[in-house]
C-alpha cells in the first residue's frame, strides 16, 4: 500500500467503514502512526515468507507446546 | 528486638540480603516494611512510582511472618523471599486491592482473587506493599497519567521507562526491595536498563499469566525486576512454573536459578549483535558501555564473536504490527463504547492499529517465524546474545508523549528502541537486562543478554558473573 495515499481523509474514511470512532483531534496522529505502520511493514514484502505458516505460541522442543 | 540497622539501611538491601537479615534477626520483617513504609512517605509523593500502598496489608503480613520466625516454622521461614517487601506492577491482579492497570477505564477495577503470580510471591515468604504506576494497558507512551507522571530517580523530568514504570523508580529509589512487572516487548527490560536495575523476559510459557490484563495474549510476560541478578534468580524460581490457570505453561522443571550462580563463565560463547549494536542513530555513550562489557565478559573468559541477525533492524515494526493489532482486539469493545476513557496516546495507537489489514498482520506473524529462526541458529554457534537494553538513556518525559508529526518521526521515536527488546519475545525466547554502565552526564544504561528457549539460567549465570565484575548496580539514585 504506498504510504503517500494514506491522507487523513481516507484513514477516516477506513476508520468509519470498521466502526472505529476516531475524533478530528487525534485524526492526524492517527494517519501517523497509521502511515508508518504500513509503511514499516511493507518492508516484509522483500522477505522470502512462502511456505511460513504463521505461529501464536511455538512448540516446546521437549513436546510441550510453548 | 534490636534493630542493628538503622531503616536507611534497610532499604538499600537486596531482597536475598533482607530475607537473610530477618533469618539472622539483625530485624524484624515489621521493620523492613516500616522502613519502606517511611521512605514512601518521605519521597514517593514526588517520585509518583506507587499507586496503591497496602500498608495495613503489609503490615499484618511482616507480624506474621515475625510470628512464624518466633516459633520456627521453618516451612515459613525458609522461603526463598521470606520477609522481603515487594511491590507489583499494578497490571497483576490482587485480591480485595484496586488492578488499576494505570487506566480511567479500570478506575474501579477490585479482583476478587490474586494473579498466580502474586500468590507465588507471597508463598515465598514477600511481603506486598503496594501496586506501582505503569503506563496505561501497560502500552507506553501516556500522555496524562491518572496517577501521576513516575519520575525517573536518576534525573527529574526523565522518564523511568515503560510501561513498568513504577517498577522502575521504585527498585531505583529503593521503595521497595523487589518487584514484579510485566514485558510484552520490553516493558520490564527497558525501564531496568533506563534505572540501574535488573528486569528478566523469561522464555513466554515460563511463567503463569493468569490474573495478568493482557495487552498481547502470545507475548505477554511476567517480569522479575530487582536491584540485583542473584534477587531476579530468586524472584524468577518463586513464580515460574507450570499453572493450570494457564495451560500455556511449560511443565519443564523448574531449575535452581539461584544455584547456578556461580560466578565462572569460562568458555562460554557470547554473540555480539551486529545489527542492534552497530545501529548508527545510537547514543554515543551506550556504544562505549556496550564495548566495554564486552571487553569484561571476556577477560572472565567468554569468547566474543560478532553474530550477525538482519530481522533484528525491523524486529520493532513486526512486533508492533502484532502486538498492537492484538491489543486492539482486546480493547475494541472499549474503543467502540468509550474511547474517550483511555489517554490520548493509548487511543491513537489502538486506533491506528485496529486499522491495520489483516494480510499486514498475518505477514507480520510469518515474518516473527523467520526472526525465531536466525536466533535458533544464532543459539547453535553461541550461549548468550549481547546488545544494548535501548540505543540512548532515559529520554525526558516529552520526548516520549508528543503527539507524532510525520511518519518518520513515528519511526525514529517508536519503533527504532523497540528493535532492541523486541526481538526476544517474538522468538518466545528469555532476556535480561542489568546495569551495565552510566553515561558522561549520570544516567543509567542496560545491557541486555539475551538466550535459547528456557536459557534463563544461562543468562543470569552470565549476567551474575558481570555483575560481579563490576559495581554499576550499586550506586545510588540521589533521592
Amino acid at each position: 500500500m504506498p504510504t503517500n495515499d494514506i491522507s487523513e481523509e481516507r484513514v477516516k474514511m477506513l476508520a468509519d467503514l470498521v466502526g472505529i470512532p476516531i475524533d478530528d483531534v487525534d485524526l492526524p496522529e492517527v494517519a501517523n502512526r497509521f502511515a508508518s505502520l504500513i509503511r514499516e511493514l511493507d518492508r516484509l514484502q522483500e522477505l522470502d515468507l512462502e511456505g511460513i505458516e504463521p505461529v501464536s505460541i511455538f512448540p516446546d522442543a521437549d513436546g510441550d507446546t510453548q | 528486638m534490636t534493630v542493628s540497622r538503622s531503616p536507611d539501611d534497610i532499604v538499600f538491601l537486596s531482597a536475598a540480603a533482607t530475607s537473610a537479615a530477618i533469618r539472622a534477626g539483625e530485624f524484624t520483617a515489621t521493620d523492613a516494611v516500616n522502613a519502606y513504609l517511611s521512605r514512601i512517605d518521605a519521597i514517593d509523593g514526588d517520585i509518583k512510582a506507587y499507586i496503591t500502598v497496602t500498608r495495613e496489608e503489609a503490615l499484618g503480613a511482616a507480624a506474621d511472618a515475625d510470628e512464624a520466625l518466633r516459633r520456627g516454622d521453618e516451612n515459613v521461614v525458609n522461603g526463598s523471599l521470606f520477609g522481603a517487601p515487594v511491590a507489583i506492577k499494578d497490571q497483576f491482579n490482587t485480591a480485595g486491592i484496586l488492578t488499576s492497570n494505570g487506566s480511567r477505564a479500570y478506575a474501579d477495577n477490585v479482583p476478587a482473587d490474586d494473579a498466580t503470580v502474586v500468590a507465588r510471591l507471597k508463598a515465598a515468604g514477600a511481603i506486598l506493599l503496594g501496586k506501582l504506576n505503569l503506563s496505561e494497558l501497560a502500552m507506553g507512551g501516556t500522555a496524562d497519567p491518572p496517577y501521576g507522571t513516575p519520575q525517573n530517580p536518576w534525573r527529574f523530568g526523565h522518564t523511568p521507562g515503560e510501561s513498568s514504570s513504577g517498577s522502575g523508580a521504585a527498585l531505583a529509589a529503593h521503595l521497595c526491595a523487589a518487584s514484579v512487572g510485566e514485558d510484552t516487548g520490553g516493558s520490564g527490560r527497558g525501564p531496568a536498563s533506563y534505572c540501574n536495575a535488573v528486569g528478566l523476559r523469561p522464555t513466554f510459557t515460563r511463567i503463569s499469566r493468569h490474573g495478568i490484563t493482557p495487552m498481547c495474549w502470545f507475548m505477554d510476560a511476567a517480569s522479575p525486576m530487582t536491584k540485583t541478578v542473584e534477587d531476579c534468580a530468586l524472584v524468577l524460581g518463586a513464580i515460574a512454573g507450570y499453572d493450570p490457570l494457564d495451560p500455556t505453561t511449560s511443565r519443564r522443571l523448574v531449575p535452581d536459578y539461584h544455584g547456578m550462580l556461580d560466578g565462572d563463565i569460562r568458555g562460554m560463547r557470547v554473540g555480539r549483535m551486529v545489527e542492534l549494536c552497530d545501529a548508527p542513530d545510537m547514543h554515543a555513550d551506550v556504544r562505549r558501555a556496550v564495548d566495554a562489557a564486552l571487553e569484561t565478559l571476556a577477560g572472565l573468559g567468554a569468547e566474543v564473536v560478532d553474530v550477525s541477525l538482519p530481522l533484528t533492524e525491523i524486529a520493532g515494526a513486526i512486533f508492533v504490527g502484532i502486538a498492537d493489532t492484538e491489543g486492539a482486539g482486546a480493547r475494541d469493545g472499549l474503543m467502540r463504547r468509550a474511547p474517550e476513557q483511555l489517554d490520548r496516546a493509548s487511543r491513537t495507537r489502538l486506533q491506528s492499529a485496529a486499522l491495520v489489514p489483516a494480510k499486514v498482520q498475518n505477514r507480520a506473524m510469518k515474518a516473527r517465524v523467520l526472526l525465531r529462526r536466525q536466533l535458533e541458529e544464532a543459539f547453535r554457534q553461541v550461549d548468550v546474545l549481547v546488545s544494548p537494553t535501548a540505543p540512548y538513556p532515559a529520554p525526558r518525559h516529552d520526548a516520549l508523549t508528543a503527539p507524532f508529526e510525520s511518519a518518520d518521526d513515528v519511526r525514529q521515536r517508536f519503533f527504532f528502541r523497540r528493535s532492541y527488546t523486541g526481538c526476544y519475545p517474538l522468538a518466545g525466547m528469555p532476556a535480561v537486562s542489568i546495569p551495565g554502565g552510566f553515561t558522561e552526564d549520570g544516567l543509567p544504561i542496560g545491557l541486555q543478554l539475551g538466550g535459547g528457549p528456557f536459557a534463563e539460567g544461562t543468562i543470569l549465570r552470565a549476567a551474575y558473573a558481570y555483575q560481579q565484575a563490576t559495581e554499576w548496580h550499586t550506586r545510588r539514585a540521589p533521592v
